[in-house]
């Protein structure tokens, strides 16, 4: 039994598994002889198919800023979403976001070109959606893939108890 | 103990100072988020830094999210890393 939990710091500690996954193992280890079975039958349970909420901004490139291409560009993005097992719930490309001018001029690669060339506007596009959290890299991998996309950022919604908050201190008052 | 205080807010009342209150407190925002602009420039100087919380002031808890939300509007051009005295 020792054995098996030195075997499992080990590969924590050289990356194979998360410390979470490590946790989870560990604790099924010390807990239940019957952890085998139940891990062939769930396959992890809530570890291996956990969706959360994100939100996805990215920029198309103004070398693909003709409508089509901004079309099939976003068409291709909430293909590869629901390609990785995740749902598109809203995409935005309206008021704030659409054509906009840089804060500052922007330099990246440019299919074909040697050096990189100066950027000043593009397209921002939002994307709210729901994706199993461990396709996360593939999906970022499929973004970076993309020449339509210059730039992207993933970022998690997080759950918030806004009702709760703002109760409290009005009571107080 | 009764004297330091006393102390520090007879100075803060010399310079005319008054305790400041977070506004995303008040606002009762959890996280800043990345893509309220308006918001997110009047916590950066006219050279694009970030202001300390000692002229925003912000609660520590609420600077720590909004410098997160600075730097990442920064990364996607929505704020200037540097410069740019016209805004």
């Amino acid at each position: 039994m020792a054995a098996k939990k030195h075997f499992l710091q080990n590969a924590v500690s050289f990356g194979i598994i998360r410390y979470w996954d490590y946790s989870l193992l560990l604790h099924h280890h010390l807990h239940s002889a019957s952890i085998c079975t139940e891990w062939g039958n769930t396959r992890g349970g809530t570890m291996r198919d956990r969706k959360r909420e994100y939100e996805l901004l990215f920029i198309v490139s103004p070398m693909r800023s003709s409508e089509e291409e901004i079309s099939a560009t976003i068409e291709r993005v909430s293909q590869q979403i629901t390609g990785v097992g995740g749902v598109v719930n809203t995409i935005l490309q309206t008021s704030p976001w659409g054509r906009r001018k840089f804060a500052y001029p922007m330099r990246e690669y440019a299919e074909g070109e040697a050096s990189r060339r100066v950027f000043t506007e593009g397209y921002y596009v939002l994307v709210n959606c729901t994706l199993p959290t461990l396709q996360i890299r593939e999906l970022e991998r499929l973004f970076k893939l993309n020449e339509a996309v210059l730039r992207y950022l993933l970022t998690q919604v997080e759950p918030r108890p806004v009702v709760a908050v703002a109760e409290a201190p009005a009571s107080e008052a | 103990m009764t004297e330091d205080t006393r102390k520090s807010n007879s100075q803060r009342r010399k310079f005319g100072g008054r305790r400041k209150v977070c506004i995303f407190c008040v606002d009762q925002i959890g996280t800043v988020d990345y893509k309220d602009l308006k918001r997110l420039q009047r916590f950066v100087s006219e050279r694009g830094k970030i202001l300390p919380r000692r002229r925003s002031g912000t609660c520590a808890k609420h600077q720590r999210s909004l410098t997160a939300a600075i730097k990442r509007a920064r990364q996607m051009a929505l704020l200037p890393f540097v410069g740019t005295n016209s805004r």
